[in-house]
């Protein structure tokens, strides 16, 4: 049993950090969130340092994550590494180098997405709903019914009959759109025999990957409210004086540690061949339910900790605390992780063999 | 980083786990204190991570977690050499003179000396600094008088490690001196205090005039504070990989009371248990991690802070929600009750998990100001 990071790994987080701190300087951050904008500049320092290769492990790709959070990068670093080059692995394809992303989610208005056959090829009709990155992506990988089940295509962007709708989010560096597709071409990824199990994998990998930058978020938030909670004083005293603020960080603290633990083992989990699907499947469920308390945690006790300054628009920490809330809600929600959980503790053994008949 | 035991550790788990399971049973009820240490010890199971020349097996820090888990799992009798193995032991290993290691540690790991750690008086608890107890010099060393409160295992102890104030007229954390009490001494009474829960582990000590020779003192006179805290590192610290394996136990016991109660569908409770579960699971991983920090730079890192304080907040709450399982029953407290009044019995004692050890308040004002570099608070 060996629970640290590498060297190796320890440096790639530290040079991780420094060019985002470099690109993602707070006024930045606040500047793109305010305008909803997007960095595609980032994308070739970020392919550059590495953040994309093929030979990445998991571990890595969580600490990557890491500071993602910790930065709040507008990059779409996660839609691509997480939601789309699984897909293009599990297909036996190379990796594209631009970013992409993956739509599989139903649009809560209803509608849900078809592909067709068409000559030697497929069209796809329909929608998909809270596609992440989509306006940055250059391919996108779509999930769609076929006669034999669901099936994944990449549908490249822009396309015949493809239209991108904004959806106005809470959180505004990683977006929400609508995809309208009227039979739009597809190129088959992944067939109906294993569609189902390839998004359930990369779902669980992505989501995976949030529980790490959910990691990140909550330490921003703590340093954010760490530092406030030194510098401003009230009845004479640096408020961090005042055990309601200090102890309250404290409690931030505990709830990261435990987060950070839980990830970065479920990251390992993931990455590590001969590790049987339900001890990575618990080890995620665990990490997305620490790692979102964690965020959600920090950033409020954050809010509180910086008075009517954390209240305004102008202080940057709400942009942490919208993506703590988006990372609460993305994807299968935490009853869900709690029941899988549950599920797995409270079943009864199976009966032995033998006794079950007669 | 790998998550998962190497084939040495496998196979010490493998043979450790068989020896428990023979000889844990032959230790239940009404053996001496010192008895599962001496059975522990012939088998080579303790000072797992001392250095050889301490007597220890000089293991990494990794087996100790795999000691802590399989003890737990087997029920092992461990309560009364806690002390001094997990924290008087290594105290001496890091303060003790040559001739200290050789008189203390080998009867620590043997199980001839049990320890107990007599620190907390009637007015000094979380503001330990304001002990009182005073050693007066004299020309063979030195003569204590004074009071201490709940002290563990005071009661079965052969020695104590006593904080004391040897200066006189200083105050707060100078003048204060680490003393290896000889419980047997002259002057030394020990009264059991009841607790809530009705059982007596600890104990008030009443020194008079007890005396204590030159070569009973551990680490240089007046600087008992720093020796002291060293021994509360290690229960605040790696100790929480004991109590996590632990907690694990009692998981699983509660998991048995669901079922038993036929509540395993019952949604609140499920939502409930797997909130627990996530909990203890941040824990025994933060403890791995601890582990690695220690093994890779010989001390724990920042995170070790957290390990005692989210494991009573844990408990407890694991305590209070196997009591509501039993409903009306939960107020049947004898013979006839559930699991022989398992959960009653921890529901009062986990009280007391938030104080001993350091209070909660204490463990987060350190968090605050260690970790997080907060100003002082108090
Ligand atoms: C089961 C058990 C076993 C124990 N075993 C031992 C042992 O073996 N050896 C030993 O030496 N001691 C032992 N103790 C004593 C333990 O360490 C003390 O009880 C503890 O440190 C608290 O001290 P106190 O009881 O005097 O409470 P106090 O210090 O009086 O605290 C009372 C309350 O006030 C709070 N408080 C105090 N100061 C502050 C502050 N500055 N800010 C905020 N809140 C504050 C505390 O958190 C607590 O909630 C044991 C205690 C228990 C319950």
């Amino acid at each position: 049993m060996d629970f640290a990071l590498t060297d190796d790994q320890r440096e790639l987080a530290a040079a991780a950090a420094r060019l985002l701190a470099d690109r993602y300087p707070v006024e930045r951050v606040a500047e793109l969130a305010d305008s909803c904008g997007t960095d595609p500049g980032t994308w070739p320092l970020l392919r550059r340092q590495g953040w994309c290769d093929p030979e990445l492990g998991m571990v890595e790709k969580g600490l990557l994550a890491q500071e993602s959070g910790y930065a709040l990068a507008a990059t779409a670093w996660w839609s691509t590494v997480g939601l789309a080059h699984p897909v293009y692995r599990a297909a036996g394809r190379g990796l594209p180098a631009d970013p992409l992303t993956l739509a599989w989610q139903d649009d809560p208005a209803g509608g849900g997405c078809r592909a067709a056959r068409h000559g030697s090829g497929w069209q796809l009709t329909g929608q998909r709903a809270l596609v992440t990155d989509a306006t940055t992506a250059s391919a996108l990988v779509v999930a769609a019914d076929t006669d034999d089940g669901i099936a994944l295509f990449a549908v490249r962007s822009p396309a015949a009959g493809l239209t991108i709708e904004a959806q106005p989010t809470l959180e505004r560096l990683r977006g929400a759109a609508r995809l309208h597709l009227a039979e739009t071409p597809g190129e088959l990824l992944v067939a109906p025999e294993t569609a189902g199990q390839v998004l359930a994998d990369t779902r669980r990998h992505a989501g995976t990957l949030l529980a790490c930058e959910a990691v990140g978020v909550a330490r921003r938030a703590l340093d954010m409210a760490r530092r406030h909670a030194v510098d401003r004083v009230q009845f004479g005293r640096p408020i961090g004086a005042y055990q309601a603020v200090a102890h309250r960080l404290a409690d931030s603290y505990v709830a990261l540690e435990l987060a950070t633990s839980l990830a970065l083992r479920a990251c390992w989990l993931d990455g590590t061949a001969d590790v049987d699907a339900t001890t990575v499947e618990h080890a995620h469920a665990e990490a997305v339910i620490a790692s979102r308390q964690a965020a959600v945690q920090a950033c409020e006790s954050a809010l509180q900790v910086t008075g009517g300054l954390g209240a305004t628009w102008e202080y940057p920490l709400h942009w942490w605390y919208r993506r703590a809330l988006w990372l609460d809600s993305f994807d299968t929600r935490t009853r869900t992780h709690l029941a899988t959980l549950a599920d797995h503790l409270l079943t009864a053994p199976p009966e032995p063999a033998g006794q079950a008949a007669g | 980083m790998r998550l998962r035991d190497t084939a040495e550790e496998s196979e010490f788990r493998a043979r450790l786990r068989a020896w428990l399971a023979t000889h844990v049973p032959r230790h239940h009820g009404g053996t001496a204190p010192g008895d599962w240490t001496k059975a522990l010890h012939a088998a080579g199971y303790t000072g797992l991570t001392w250095p050889a020349a301490y007597g220890g097996r000089g293991l990494p820090p990794t087996y100790q977690a795999i000691y802590a888990e399989e003890a737990a799992l087997a029920g092992a009798p461990d309560h009364v050499n806690v002390i001094g193995l997990g924290m008087v032991g290594p105290t001496i290993v890091s303060h003790g003179t040559p001739e200290q290691q050789r008189r203390f540690l080998e009867p620590i790991l043997s199980g001839d000396f049990v320890f107990c750690q007599g620190f907390s008086e009637p007015d000094a608890g979380s503001d330990l600094a304001s002990v009182r107890t005073r050693a007066v010099a004299t020309d063979d060393g030195w003569r204590v008088t004074g009071e201490k409160v709940w002290s563990s295992y005071a009661h079965q102890a052969d020695w104590c490690l006593l904080l004391a104030r040897t200066e006189p007229g200083s105050t707060a954390h100078a003048g204060l001196t680490c003393l290896l009490v000889d419980m047997r001494s002259p002057g030394v009474q020990v009264l059991p205090l009841r607790q809530s829960t009705g059982d007596s582990d600890f104990n008030q000590i009443v020194l008079t005039d007890v005396a204590v020779p030159h070569d009973c003192v551990l680490g240089p006179v007046g600087e008992g504070w720093r020796i002291a805290m060293t021994t509360l590192a290690h229960e605040r610290g790696t100790f929480g990989i004991t109590l996590t394996a632990r907690l694990a136990v009692e998981f699983d016991r509660l998991l048995g009371t669901v079922r038993d109660l036929g509540l395993a569908d019952d949604p609140a409770v499920r939502a409930d248990v797997a909130e627990l579960y996530v909990q203890l699971q941040g824990l025994r991983w933060t403890g791995q991690r601890t582990m690695a920090t220690l093994a890779r730079t010989g001390r724990p890192g920042p995170e070790s802070s957290i390990l005692k304080l989210h494991w009573s907040v844990t408990n407890q709450r694991l305590a209070a929600l196997a009591l509501r399982l039993l409903g009306p029953a939960a107020m049947l407290h004898g013979p006839d009750s559930h699991a022989a009044g398992h959960w009653q019995h921890l529901r009062l004692r986990s009280r007391a998990n938030s104080i001993e050890g350091g209070t909660s308040e204490i463990l987060r004002g350190i968090i605050a100001e260690r970790v997080l570099d907060l100003p002082r608070t108090r």
